[in-house]
């Protein structure tokens, strides 16, 4: 297999975006990472766009080929890619696949996704699509549902604290405080967090990210055609993705997202890396108990310890094990078809030594996405050359 | 108490509900239906207070992963008295199949 660049990144600001509808969205990030790329428009020889709801959101359908066109680009296949919550991490995967085959030399990859013209409970029901009508959202059970359920046993099983899960949203609003895309631009503190409503006991409202609007995109190229645009190209070195069962009376252990597992396993694999050679990460923290279980999942601590690893700050900006620099999820907002191609934007900026929130000296970095309850996972790691 | 169809593999022994007409974990065809006891305990569980469209009025309600003694697990509705809270691993029992699905309640 050839080896995969990320030559340009695009990501517009998240959170309630008036007037801008979903096409446009996603052609302000596309256009922002082809100019970030320096490729022009008849260099593009396929395109991938994760989107999940904008059918019952906006009523928009045939998203891809519509981005594709408002951008300029002509002929090219054009695929719309839907995995819930990982739609964009499965798009970066489709596009470094493509381009590793040697099937193409540059691909544009996006995610996008507009939520905010829609009513709370018409979200809610449609986000409640990625799991299992038949079985578990028939008795009206919600994603902050599913994630109440797994946080109870998480506290059950490892001893896992309240106030430890809330350090989660406290150390990723204040992460996004400094991010100026990011949704949430104020920091809370743990008062706040144990104080909200609740939502989904022991869930509570800012257990939860905000509904956004938002889209992202990354340009990927060959990494032998990659010096042609740029003298600081980034590699995507491992791509993991993996399933897992989509409802919660099918998972061995509700605290362990098997596809997550599965995804990193193939990514550090491939990547040649083990947990402890990642610098900075981005998680999918869809509720502040999902980061904890991710920081475990993807190897960083060991089951059950994801808890107390935030409260003692080791996944702080400062920590050893950086999570969610750009504020994660919770803070940055989630429009849920852009997330995956948003944490990707994030350890571009972190590998390229510009971020907001900079880790010193950060070589390799992590991506994980997560859509459904563990139905399906992308993991990809990035290193700079 | 009502008791609890579920469905078994006739080659993996597996049990399974609802029936999808294989086996789910060996693809056998060959199911018949069993009766279980329709006890078992609480794996864990949640309360919904902002729930999907289709739902308003309904909240709030409770939804449940239960594991049946017979070591089936099952995502359920679960009825709670008011002013009693429910436990991880405390017994619950089957009630009834209602329009959103399987109900349980505390023993």
């Amino acid at each position: 297999m050839r080896g995969v660049s990320v030559i340009g990144i695009g990501c517009t600001r998240f959170g309630k975006q008036n007037g801008i509808g979903i096409i446009d969205l996603a052609v302000q990030a596309c256009r922002e990472a082809l100019d970030d790329a320096r490729v022009p428009n008849e260099r593009v020889q396929a395109f991938y766009l994760g989107n999940f709801v904008s059918e019952a959101l906006v009523h928009q359908g045939s998203l891809a080929p519509m981005v594709a066109y408002r951008l300029g680009l002509r002929t090219i296949p054009c695929t719309k890619v839907e995995g819930a919550c990982a739609s964009s991490g499965i798009a970066f995967r489709h596009g470094v696949l493509m381009v590793a085959s040697g099937l193409c030399d540059i691909v544009l990859t996006a995610g996008a996704e507009k939520m905010t013209s829609s009513e709370i409970t018409t979200v809610t029901e449609a986000l409640a699509s990625a799991g299992d009508a038949e079985t578990e959202m028939r008795l009206g059970l919600t994603f902050p549902g599913a994630f109440g359920i797994i946080m109870r046993r998480h506290m059950h099983q490892h001893g896992t604290t309240r106030e430890q899960v809330a350090m989660v949203s406290v150390k990723n609003r204040l992460n996004g405080s400094t991010n100026p895309k990011a949704h949430f631009q104020k920091p809370i503190t743990m008062d706040d967090v144990l104080g909200s409503r609740l939502i989904c006991d022991p869930l509570r409202l800012y257990d939860c990210p905000p509904i956004s609007d938002g889209a992202a995109a990354a340009v990927l190229c060959a990494a032998d055609v990659a010096e042609e645009f740029t003298d600081r190209p980034i590699e995507v070195i491992g791509s993991g993705h993996a399933m897992g069962p989509g409802t919660l009376f099918e998972m061995a252990d509700l605290t362990t997202f098997e596809a997550t597992v599965s995804a990193a396993r193939e990514a550090y694999r491939m990547a040649g890396v083990s947990p402890g050679d990642i610098d900075v990460a981005e998680v999918h923290d869809c509720f502040s108990i999902a980061e904890i279980a991710a920081t475990e999942d993807l190897g960083f601590v060991e089951k059950g310890r994801g808890g107390g690893a935030v409260l003692e700050g080791l996944t702080a900006l400062a920590g050893p094990i950086p999570i969610n620099p750009s504020g994660g999820l919770l803070s940055k907002g989630h429009p849920v078809g852009a997330t995956g191609l948003a944490q990707i934007y994030e350890i571009v900026r972190q590998l390229r030594g510009e971020a907001m929130n900079q880790v010193k000296d950060a070589e390799i970095g992590l991506a994980h996405n997560l859509g459904g309850t563990g139905a399906v996972s992308t993991v990809h790691i990035l290193k700079r050359r | 108490m009502a008791s609890f169809t579920a469905y078994q593999c006739d080659t993996c022994k597996s049990l399974s509900s609802p029936p999808h007409g294989f086996c789910g974990r060996c693809g056998a065809r060959s199911l018949r239906s069993v009766t279980l006891s329709g006890r078992g305990t609480l794996l864990s569980f949640t309360t919904i207070r902002v729930p999907p469209a289709r739902f308003k009025g309904q909240e709030p309600y409770d939804v449940a992963v239960i594991d049946l003694e017979e070591g089936l697990r099952v995502t359920a509705r679960l009825k709670v008295p008011v002013r009693r809270e429910a436990t991880i691993g405390e017994g619950v029992v089957f009630e009834g199949l209602v329009e959103e699905g399987p109900l349980f309640r505390l023993v």
